[in-house]
């Protein structure tokens, strides 16, 4: 009998490993029991700088309104930027939405969280997709969603007004580069098909130099890459990103480099950004099967490791 | 969530029905599976096209050349090289096609060349900037720090790791000499051993991520597709 287990067991444990591990997923979905989460430093900072775009402004209205008062030259295009930061005093963030359905499991909830943020704080969003035709609708709804959840208590949120969806172009590095110099090149209109010259947003927003953060969330190589060289290196905007798991080990030393305020990983940075936040959401909810499948796979990858060494004696 | 209308139902149903063709593949391989997999492929590529020509080649290339043709009478000299310029870089970009012909695929090397050249240019100093200079001056830290005056050892400790890491893995990979005396031994058996952490950790989140892509497909499952469905129904 014991024989016929193991020689069952040796054909099918793939298959029991696949029970397990969604039986640890699938039930947690069924439970209400909340993780407490502490937000690690890496999603404090990106927290932190969201919360803080509104001062970033008021400090370069103020900077600005005092250069004009010691500088005789240049008149005229400093009064021009001037203008159009006091139209949006709670700041600007730009928001690029770069994954597609593949990803959207793990970093949808970190542009939730992160648009919700700016919303709740009255700091205008322009979100856009820059890598892939293929999720522009999605970030399309994530924008909408965010917008029509967040108006209830802090006030109507409209498109083109409070928030802007530019949608895609392609040609990402050069289109990067377009909208440091001018946006409405790059995106001549909206997702939408509004010319931009007629959103009233976007009187106030010329260039990259007009907004107060980057904040990518992405699941592509290359794309962190080619936004850190071009908002950071170039236009030395501060720039904070939200990333699949799997990518987070590679741009770790950038956010050492302080090149990043902040770095999510995967849900888990969803997570830890809904406590910041105080406003649990999707990534919070995920966090039970996350705790559960990883005991799990600790205890497989243990236990593997006493058969291999048990065998190996046996053999011996 | 529930769903609103009938098709917002269907939409449900039919993308738990593709996610349960494609989990019958943790079972064994089948025709389910397969299916799946050609949709997938099919409306990404046959989405990808639409959105490509809608957002980049309408607005960007067709729409201004036939505004210049039609008002062509109209248009200054550098308008006509502007055209000029736009029909040069489709004709390079044409090229690209030549991939079909096994003969002809030569020619798709000049709009490669073409892009590469100015990617290349474009970036390097940039990627060096970012990538290089950045991370050196990152690595440019006092072993010994201290915060208000006094020794803080947790800082220090962080750095003088920090640092190790960075000089023993570089020497590591520096296979230009020998490495036979048990200095050179020990420092690339420390790299290794930083290495194996890196692996190791790029592993764990690895896990972490796809359990978090399994985490939501099921919590779709039960909300919207289980409970939505019940809930349109009103039977929940």
């Amino acid at each position: 009998m014991m024989t016929l287990l193991v020689q069952w067991f040796d054909r099918n444990y793939r298959r029991v490993i696949y029970v397990l591990v969604v039986l640890c997923v699938l039930v947690p979905a069924f439970l209400t029991v909340r993780l407490r989460i502490k937000p690690a430093g890496a999603t404090q900072g990106l927290f932190n700088a969201v919360e803080g775009i509104p001062a970033a402004r008021h400090a370069a209205i103020t900077n600005l309104e005092a250069e004009l008062a010691h500088t005789i030259t240049n008149q005229e295009k400093l009064l021009s930027r001037l203008q159009r930061l006091r139209q949006h005093t709670n700041g600007v963030l730009l928001l690029s939405l770069d994954f597609d359905p593949s990803s959207a499991p793990e970093l949808t909830p970190q542009a939730e969280i992160i648009l919700r943020h700016a919303f709740m704080r009255g700091i205008a969003v322009v979100a856009v997709i820059v890598s892939t035709p293929v999720g522009a609708q999605l970030a399309q709804s994530i924008v909408d969603r965010a917008a029509r959840e967040t108006q209830g208590r802090y006030g109507v949120k409209l498109a083109g007004r409070d928030y802007v969806y530019l949608g895609f172009r392609p040609g990402y590095f050069n289109l990067i580069m377009q909208m440091g110099e001018d946006i409405s090149r790059a995106f001549a209109s909206d997702y939408a098909g509004n010319r931009l010259e007629t959103l009233p947003m976007m009187q106030g927003i010329k260039n990259l130099h007009d907004i107060d953060l980057v904040a990518v969330i992405t699941g592509f190589v290359g794309v962190p890459e080619a936004w850190m060289q071009v908002a950071k290196t170039k236009y030395n905007r501060p720039l904070g990103m939200g990333m699949t798991a799997v990518s987070v080990a590679d741009y770790t030393p950038y956010l050492h480099s302080k090149q990043l305020v902040g770095l999510l990983p995967g849900m888990r940075g969803a997570a830890e950004y809904e406590m910041a936040l105080d406003a649990p959401g999707a990534g919070t909810r995920g966090m039970l099967a996350q705790l559960a499948s990883h005991v799990l796979i600790i205890v497989l990858i243990a236990l593997g490791n006493v058969l291999f060494f048990l065998q190996r004696r046996n053999r011996s | 969530m529930m769903p609103e209308s009938f098709m917002d139902l269907a939409g449900v149903w039919t993308a738990a029905l593709l996610s349960l063709c494609v989990f019958s593949f943790l079972f064994k391989d089948n025709i389910l599976f397969k299916l799946t997999e050609a949709i997938f492929v099919g409306v990404s590529v046959g989405y990808g096209i639409v959105l490509s020509w809608n957002a980049g080649l309408h607005p960007k290339v067709v729409v201004p050349l036939m505004d210049f043709i039609r008002n062509y009478h109209s248009k200054s000299r550098a308008d006509f090289f502007w055209a000029a310029y736009m029909l040069a870089s489709l004709g390079i970009g044409v090229l690209y096609l030549s991939r079909f012909s096994p003969r002809q695929a030569w020619l798709s090397r000049f709009p490669m060349a073409y892009l590469m050249g100015i990617g290349i240019g474009m970036s390097m100093p940039l990627t060096i900037q970012t990538s290089i200079f950045e991370q050196m001056r990152a690595t440019l830290i006092p072993l010994v720090v201290k915060t208000n005056g006094a020794w803080d050892w947790a800082a220090s400790l962080g750095n003088i790791v920090l640092l190790l890491g960075v000089f023993s893995v570089l020497y590591y990979f520096f296979f230009s000499v020998k490495k036979s005396d048990p200095v050179s031994q020990t420092v690339s058996r420390i790299g290794i051993a930083y290495l194996m952490l890196g692996f190791g950790a790029s592993f764990a989140l690895t896990v972490m991520a796809r359990i978090a892509l399994l985490s939501a497909r099921m919590q779709f499952l039960k909300d919207e597709w289980m409970e939505g469905t019940l809930r349109y129904f009103n039977l929940l």
